[in-house]
Parts: structure tokens; C-alpha cells; sequence
């Protein structure tokens, strides 16, 4: 015998407890009369029972959302930005470094410091003067000698001139003298001083003969340049220091590369304090 | 830790990781019930996924109560837009592939490795017998008997999730249970002792 579709609605109705009081009452007595209505309720008792029964699958993966699957913009990410800053520093510095060394090898070492050692060539060669000096104002001081000489040797006039070339001829060279040191490393020009100093005094030994008594070094003068040192020495300290502190010295390249260096370390620090506190 | 409340408030104010412990606590409920009704892990899947994306987006439409049957509701409504689409464009397994594409002879997502194989054995054959039976029921009448016989749900929270009055959730759950009573009895040498009808063991 086949039960009714109302019939069913009330025994799963029944089953569930949501059938109320009076209908669970009514239909509690047709299960006691019909046995037809008890086995259906047994079976849907059990399917049920194998409903509650189905096992639950493990999840595939996890669902969790990101913001791109809400729609909600990532934040930018300024460890990223560091990170490409950083970057390009350091092949800016990289290019900029291979500028420099390819310089310093196509106009040789000194390219780089090239006007501090001008300066102080410069200062070298007034050194040089300097060392002279004392000669030539003790001539000056002997003015009245010279005069004296001068009217007893009156009647050689021509050998004045030569004294005049001498002196022509020494100022002549110190202007080559420092035309030919630059470009050439302290020791060089130091060498190249001390050796132009001898050929000076040799010449000077040969125009002595021509020249006024003022114009000729004195044996002490002699004795007080020759165991000097290079030129170099003869510059007074401060004013070395003087020239070394002097701002027009300051190389371009080197500022660029210290920049660089300093801009691509600071952003890759940065980035990676970035990355690190995210983590 | 949080309650469920508070990860509620906290997601509300754009909190996303908040609402991804949320996520963590019902995924299992959601997926279960998007697969019971669909029948297709990937399809299940992908309604689990939307269902949760939704209830992100609808969160302030939550007055509070059971927070459980809010969702449940966004999962049937993430389910039956799945199922219409799928209906649309069939042909898909209905175990998972492997990574040859040949379907998987055991299904590693439903075994559990504390378990005896025989035991994993037994709950897969059962859990396919169910799901096969399911399978063949109507799509109204397969949601409710999955939210009051599975997910152990009442009428009037059935009623309210799948928005049909309480007399027709009733009748297409005694129409269910009685359909799946006569699919079950045909996988009855698959069902354990204790789960076969009346007058078959």
C-alpha cells in the first residue's frame, strides 16, 4: 500500500518534530493503527540517519581573500621603488666609475689633480724665485759699488749686455722651466727643479765674469743654495694646505660618484628595512 | 583570540585579514554544502570561493544573529549561480582530475591519513553513494535536504536561507527524503550494517 504525499510531508514532519502538538498527536495514533505508515517512518528514519552520516570532505585549498579579489588596490609598495632607486644608482655609479678610471688611464694619473698641482707648481717656481731673492737684493744694496765699477769700466760699456742676456735668459727659462714641469709628478718636477737649479748656477758661473760685482753670487750665497733641498720643500706648509683646502679643487667626478655611492646604499638599506619590517 | 564578533566588527572596518579568520573558521561548512548541492568539487570550489567574496562585499547587510545561516544563504545563492552556469556549460567530471587529466582512481581530497584504508574505503563508497543519489534530485528540492539533513539545520532556518515559506520546505524535504530512500537502497551492499533499511540487513 502506498502512503499519500501528505501523508509523507507529516511522518518527515513528524520525524524532524515540527509537527504541532495536536498534529503530532493524531498522527502518533494512525503509526500505532497502520503498520504500512510505521514502515515508512522507519525508512525515512533511516535515510536520514544515512543522510547525517555523510562523511565531510577536506577543503582542496584554502578560500582566503586577497584584496585584488575585493576589488581593494594594493597599497604601493615603496620598497619596491627603493629597490629600483637603488639600483640604478649603482649602475649610474658603476658607469660613472668606469668614466673615471677610463679617464685617469687615457690622460695618465695626474689628469685628475691636475690644478692643485699647477698651483702648487706655480708656487714652486716663486719658491725657486724666492731662493733667488736674497742675491738680488743684496745687489741692490751694493748699487753704490756698481756704480763705481761701472765709471772705471766705462770705457767697456759692451760688457754690461751680456750680464742684461744673462738675466734675460734666466727669467727665459724659468717661464720653460714651469712650461716643462706641468704635467709631471712632484718628484719629477722636484728632480727637474734641483737639476735646473745646477744648470742656473752653471750658467750664472759663466755670465759671473761679464756681470757687475752685485750681479755675481757670492761664494756664501753659493754655499747657502746648493745642499737646499728639491724646490718642493721650499713651499712653506700653509700655504700647501692653504691650496689643498681651496674648493675650485674639488673634483666633479668625485662628488658624482660619493653621491651615487651614498644615494644607492641609503634606498637599498631602506628597502630592505621595508621588506623586513613587512615581514 | 577574537570572537567571531568582534572579527565581524574589525572586517567591517576594512579589516580583509580579520574577515580571512572568519573565512578559516566556516570554509569547511561552506565547501561541504557547495559541493553537496553541486556535485562537482571544482564548481564547489569556485561557488565556495564567490560565496566568500560576496559575504565580504554584503557584510554590512548582516543585522546580526546566526551569522552561520547568513552565510549559508550567500552559499546558496553563490551555488545556484554556479549550478545555472555549469547547467549552461556541462561536461565536467565529477571526481577531480589528476595532473595527466585522467580521473583520480582514489580520491586523496576525501582520504584522511589517520584513517584504516578500509575505513577510507567505506566513508568514499558511502560519500559517493550519497552525492550520486543527491545528484539526481531536483536543484530546489537537493538544496533544502542538504541544509536539514547534512548541515543539521531547522525548517525555519532552511526556509529563510533558501526564501521559501515553511510549508514548501517541508514538502520537498519529505519528497527528498523519500526519493533518496529508494536511490539509497540500490548502493545498500555499500552502506555500513547499521545504516541499511529496514527489512534489508
Amino acid at each position: 500500500m502506498k502512503i499519500s504525499n501528505r501523508d509523507l510531508i507529516q511522518l518527515s514532519s513528524y520525524l524532524d518534530g515540527e509537527l504541532n502538538p495536536r498534529e503530532k498527536v493524531k498522527i502518533e495514533e494512525r503509526l500505532k493503527q497502520e503498520p504500512v505508515l510505521q514502515l515508512a517512518l522507519d525508512e525515512l528514519r533511516q535515510t536520514k540517519k544515512t543522510l547525517l552520516q555523510t562523511p565531510i570532505l577536506k577543503i582542496p585549498r584554502n578560500f582566503k581573500l586577497t584584496p585584488a579579489m575585493v576589488g581593494i588596490k594594493p597599497r604601493p609598495r615603496p620598497a619596491r621603488g627603493y629597490r629600483l632607486v637603488s639600483a640604478m644608482m649603482t649602475f649610474l655609479l658603476i658607469g660613472v666609475l668606469v668614466l673615471d678610471f677610463g679617464r685617469f688611464f687615457m690622460y695618465g694619473a695626474m689628469a685628475p689633480a691636475a690644478p692643485k698641482e699647477v698651483m702648487l707648481e706655480a708656487v714652486s717656481d716663486s719658491a725657486v724665485e724666492a731662493l733667488e731673492e736674497p742675491a738680488l737684493l743684496e745687489a741692490e744694496g751694493n748699487m753704490e759699488a756698481d756704480r763705481d765699477v761701472a765709471e772705471l769700466e766705462a770705457g767697456a760699456p759692451q760688457e754690461e749686455a751680456p750680464a742684461v742676456a744673462a738675466e734675460a735668459l734666466e727669467e727665459g727659462e724659468s717661464v720653460d722651466f714651469a712650461h716643462d714641469t706641468a704635467g709631471k709628478s712632484t718628484e719629477e718636477r722636484s728632480t727637474d727643479i734641483a737639476a735646473n737649479q745646477v744648470d742656473e748656477w752653471q750658467e750664472e758661473e759663466a755670465v759671473e765674469d761679464l756681470a757687475l760685482p752685485s750681479q755675481t753670487h757670492t761664494p756664501e750665497i753659493a754655499a747657502t743654495i746648493i745642499p737646499e733641498p728639491p724646490a718642493s720643500e721650499f713651499v712653506p706648509d700653509e700655504e700647501i694646505h692653504e691650496l689643498e683646502r681651496m674648493p675650485a679643487s674639488i673634483d666633479p667626478f668625485r662628488v658624482l660618484e660619493l653621491i651615487l655611492g651614498f644615494g644607492a646604499v641609503t634606498f637599498g638599506v631602506a628597502a630592505w628595512v621595508i621588506k623586513r619590517k613587512r615581514s | 583570540m577574537m570572537d567571531l564578533q568582534d572579527q565581524i566588527k574589525k572586517s567591517l572596518e576594512g579589516d580583509l585579514e580579520s574577515f580571512n579568520q572568519i573565512i578559516l573558521s566556516f570554509q569547511s561548512l561552506v565547501y561541504n554544502q557547495a559541493y553537496r548541492i553541486i556535485g562537482e568539487p571544482d564548481a564547489a570550489a569556485d561557488a565556495t570561493q564567490e560565496a566568500f567574496i560576496s559575504a565580504y562585499k554584503k557584510l554590512h547587510t548582516y543585522r546580526g544573529g546566526s551569522f552561520k545561516s547568513w552565510l549559508l544563504r550567500i552559499v546558496s545563492n553563490a551555488c545556484y549561480d554556479e549550478y545555472r552556469r555549469r547547467k549552461r556549460k556541462p561536461v565536467v567530471p565529477l571526481y577531480p582530475e589528476g595532473e595527466d587529466g585522467d580521473e583520480m582512481d582514489s580520491a586523496s581530497w576525501l582520504e584522511d591519513p589517520s584513517e584504516k584504508p578500509e575505513d577510507t574505503v567505506q566513508r568514499r563508497e558511502l560519500s559517493e553513494a550519497i552525492q550520486y543519489c543527491l545528484d539526481r534530485l531536483e536543484y530546489e528540492f537537493r538544496a533544502i535536504v542538504v541544509l536539514v539533513d547534512i548541515q543539521g539545520l531547522d525548517y525555519a532556518t532552511a526556509a529563510e536561507i533558501t526564501d521559501r515559506p515553511l510549508g514548501t520546505v517541508k514538502s520537498r524535504l519529505a519528497r527528498a527524503r523519500n526519493n533518496l530512500k529508494d536511490c539509497l537502497r540500490g548502493f545498500k551492499e555499500l552502506l555500513p550494517l547499521g545504516l541499511r533499511h529496514v527489512g534489508e540487513v
